[in-house]
């Protein structure tokens, strides 16, 4: 059952003022409420009340004066604390090349003007999944981490940045272990930690000293700290409508750049020392 | 490939068709298949907007629109009473008009494949200003006053 009643922040992006009031119209006829209409007149104005709005999801026109639809999608795509926002583009003037070039820069659906309520109820479906999962579901599953993390070791981190891109130098003395789930089959836990960190924590967790901390030891403890998190984040969400089974831990060498990668980075300083991940099953959408 | 076989008929379904999604309650404007002289008896009461494809095909098009009922429609569109329209609102209004016909118009004329990319709305700007005629014309309106013709033009004109 899909709810249109959820409070969520709106960002509506056109140069068009009656285009921007007719697509609030058009939201509005089709039921949603609790809904807080955010205006921009082009991508520029958009980029620039992203910061401060604590936008869900963007409805942008294509062609515009400044910063296009196009490039606002790829901007925002690059902007690591706001990649998980879903976009949906509406356009006058669109063909099939353009539509999949939208698509792969990251666009949920291209809805042709003028807006129609049943095409905006279905492009709501597939951008409120990716809202629920890039926000609700790795925070949840950041907050299982942090929990377990603190019980294990007393440790408390800060500093996170959720939708984070990581850049190949992260990998260098890194270790990564990732779990699947058997129901629903497709998702996919990860989580990726600088080895000097994960040394300090398995020699808490170990109770050993640092220097004698063994790449066993540092193994074990990265797998019992994201099966502890995964477990966790499984309980948290078994009340909803969604049931998790997971298989057990297992070192892994997952590409954490992908598309259907949605990451959430700790950092200390300028220098992200642990990255937990999510794979969404390409089925779901 | 570009048709332009029914262009007319498409034009005609393309005003139609925006007109009816735009708007709500509005009565149905009648469609005229009488050519009218493209320039207005009185230039003041109307207001022009233009917009050209960007490709594949430079098609052109233009809007000339009563103001009476351009500030009709734009009252409907926004839900402002018809006095406290500004001209900027209701030039807006023309502008986001003519972009959704001229979109719509340009799908049917090339095809989903190719479709048409348009470049932003001149407001005060027609096409037919030059004297070329027009490739398809379609007039609408309430009566003889208010009323407003859209209007094709090859990508030579």
């Amino acid at each position: 059952m899909i709810k249109f009643d959820e409070p969520c922040n709106i960002l509506l992006v056109d140069d068009s003022s009656t285009a921007r009031i007719f697509l609030k119209k058009t939201f509005e006829k089709a039921g949603f409420t609790n809904k807080n209409f955010i205006m921009a007149s082009d991508g520029q104005q958009a980029l620039e009340k992203l910061p401060s709005e604590n936008i869900d999801l963007i409805v942008t026109d294509l062609i515009m004066p400044n910063i296009d639809g196009h490039e606002l999608i790829k901007r925002v795509k690059s902007m690591p604390e706001h990649s998980f926002i879903p976009v949906i583009v509406t356009t006058s003037s669109s063909n099939r090349a353009k539509e999949e070039e939208l698509l792969e820069a990251g666009a949920e659906v291209v809805l042709p003007k003028p807006i129609e309520t049943e095409a905006l109820c279905e492009a709501w479906k597939k951008a409120r999944y990716k809202m629920r999962f890039k926000n609700e579901t790795i925070r949840s599953f950041k907050d299982a981490f942090c929990d377990v993390l603190n019980a294990m070791t007393s440790i408390t981190l800060n500093d996170i940045v959720l939708g984070s891109k990581v850049d190949d130098s992260f990998f260098e003395d890194s270790l990564q272990y990732a779990i699947s789930t058997l129901k629903p089959p497709g998702f996919k836990f990860i989580i990726t930690m600088k080895r000097p960190l994960l040394r300090k924590i398995a020699s808490v967790i170990c109770d050993i000293k640092p220097g004698e901390v063994t790449e066993e030891n540092e193994k074990e403890t990265l797998a019992e700290l994201l099966n502890a998190s995964a477990g966790a984040f499984v309980k948290k969400v078994t009340s909803s409508d969604q049931v998790f089974e997971l298989n057990l831990p297992v070192e892994s060498n997952y590409p954490l750049n992908d598309s259907e990668v949605s990451n959430c980075a700790f950092k200390l300083k300028e220098n992200i020392y642990i990255v937990l991940s999510l794979v969404e099953p390409a089925a779901v959408i | 490939m570009s048709d332009i076989t029914n262009i007319d008929l498409q034009l005609k379904a393309s005003v139609t068709d925006a007109l009816k999604s735009m708007t709500s309650g509005m009565p149905d404007l009648k469609c005229s298949s009488e050519m009218l002289d493209p320039e207005p008896a009185d230039p003041i009461n109307f207001v022009k907007i233009g917009i050209m494809a960007q490709s594949p095909v430079k098609f052109k098009f233009s809007l000339k629109i009563s103001r009476g009922l351009l500030i009709s429609l734009a009252s409907n569109i926004l839900e402002i009473s018809p006095e406290e329209i500004s001209e900027e609102e209701y030039m807006d209004t023309g502008a986001e008009i003519l972009n959704v016909i001229a979109g719509n118009c340009a799908k049917k004329l090339v095809g989903e494949c190719l479709g048409l990319v348009l470049g932003l709305p001149e407001k005060n700007k027609c096409y037919g200003d030059g004297g070329a005629a027009p490739i398809a014309s379609c007039r609408m309106g309430i009566d003889h006053e208010n009323y407003m013709i859209m209007s094709v033009f090859s990508p030579d004109e």
